[in-house]
């Protein structure tokens, strides 16, 4: 039987992977995308939406769907094999561990540089790591229950600031149209397409869900309600600074949450940093929860919750070791992010579906 | 030396209870990623010169990345 007992509604499935995506993504990628393709942006999103909905529609709910009650590595070692499933769910887990090792980097650095300069990093990231160990180690159900909270409080933040911003938008910034070359925008939407392959995590708790024939509802509203935001996002903020400047600014969404007003109230950057933690704490619980289970199936061991705490340490250290400042961060995400973030969110997924066509895998009992 | 002592504290909460249900794979696999988290945070609050995965990534992927962004 599997490890994890508690049960998810397809809601909160759809809220935890939305989440996950949005955590970090909305602060990095407007700079990014709008350094790469300045005010086509909007197009890269629009190419990243249609491939990331086919591709995650195929790889992992019917993928998922092909093996009811199970999650991504016990159904990678059911198709090849003991061994092969094993290292394949270990390097999952390895990869997640450097990916949440970034997250954790990503939240210090926004808070240092931008919040409290005077504080050390090691401060946010142990406070960050300690949240998401409890919270991984009280399990799913719990974290999935907060997050069915604070996401709809994120989003709403999020609008509330593009909104009040509105009356300085300029969307004669988003002209001309088509002025980059289309392999460029290509490229910026493979960008996206990588962070949004971190919703593969979905193939981890995919299996939990109480009504699993939900799925086929989920893997339509994870997409709108993701590239609605995201798009609004961008758009929002390429048509308020322009493109030139949002791409010289290390986090665009923020400095667009220092700049609006609201009424007579000024500065929310505040209240958009609160809400952002929150978002973020149950960002890299998700990943860590993944990390841990992906690494308990490898090892065939009955419990994942001894890994939490030690994986909590390794994370801690991997945070503060991996990168030497937030250029650095900026430079491994717009060079090696495509590479590194396909091959383990899209290519693995996709060479297990090879598999399970050829082998004709099917356990759905034609449901 | 809080390092230390808050993983001190993790394994006398963890380790009894693992021994209590006889789980010796997970005792096993929570003393071995105990023993590379300790020796990371230790080697770091030392200076000690350490692996970074970053750069191993950046290795393995590089010539992918320069065909992606020469096009």
């Amino acid at each position: 039987m599997g490890i994890e007992k508690g049960r998810i509604s397809s809601r909160q499935a759809t809220y935890l992977v939305v989440n996950t995506i949005l955590g970090t993504s909305i602060l990095f990628l407007p700079a990014l995308m709008a350094g790469e393709v300045g005010q086509d942006a909007w197009v890269a999103i629009l190419i990243a939406a249609v491939l990331g909905f086919l591709i995650g529609s195929v790889l992992v709910i019917s993928l998922g769907l092909r093996f009811p009650g199970k999650n991504f590595v016990e159904y990678a070692i059911e198709l090849v094999g003991p061994l092969g499933g094993r290292i394949l769910g270990f390097l999952w887990g390895g990869f997640y561990l450097v990916v949440n090792g970034i997250i954790v980097r990503e939240f210090g650095e926004l808070l240092k540089t931008e919040v409290m300069p005077e504080t050390p990093l090691i401060v946010f990231v142990v406070m960050i790591l300690s949240m998401a160990v409890f919270g991984v180690y009280l399990g799913l159900e719990v974290f999935a229950r907060v997050n069915e909270i604070v996401f709809p409080l994120f989003l709403g933040v999020l609008l509330l600031l593009l909104l009040t911003g509105l009356p300085e938008m300029d969307f004669r910034n988003l002209q001309p149209v088509f002025q980059h070359r289309f392999p460029d925008i290509m490229v910026s939407a493979a960008n996206l397409l990588a962070f949004y392959g971190e919703g593969v995590v979905l193939a981890m708790f995919l299996p939990y869900m109480r009504q699993p024939e939900e799925a086929k509802r989920v893997q339509y509203e994870i997409p709108i309600i993701l590239n609605f935001t995201m798009l609004l996002v961008i758009v929002g903020v390429i048509a308020y600074f322009g493109a030139g400047e949002a791409a010289r600014m290390v986090f665009p969404t923020f400095e667009l949450a220092k700049a609006v007003r609201l009424g007579f109230v000024e500065r929310i950057e505040s209240l958009f940093v609160g809400i952002w933690v929150t978002s973020v704490g149950v960002k890299v619980m998700v990943i860590s929860y993944v990390t841990v289970l992906a690494l308990a199936h490898s090892l065939s061991l009955r419990d994942y919750r001894p890994l939490v705490f030690p994986c909590g340490l390794i994370l801690a250290v991997l945070s503060v070791l991996q990168f030497a400042d937030t250029n650095h961060i900026r430079e491994f995400l717009a060079r090696y992010w495509i590479p590194f973030g396909f091959t383990f969110q899209w290519f693995i997924p996709f060479l297990l579906y090879l598999v399970a066509l050829v082998r004709k895998k099917d356990q759905s009992g034609g449901r | 030396m809080l390092i230390v002592v808050i993983s001190a504290g993790m394994v006398f909460c963890e380790v009894p209870k693992l021994m209590h249900r006889q789980m010796w794979r997970e005792l096993w696999a929570f003393s071995v990623f105990l023993a590379i988290g300790l020796a990371g945070a230790l080697a770091l609050a030392l200076d000690l010169p350490l692996p970074n995965p970053i750069r191993l990534i950046e290795f393995i992927f590089g010539p992918l990345s320069k065909l992606i962004y020469s096009g």
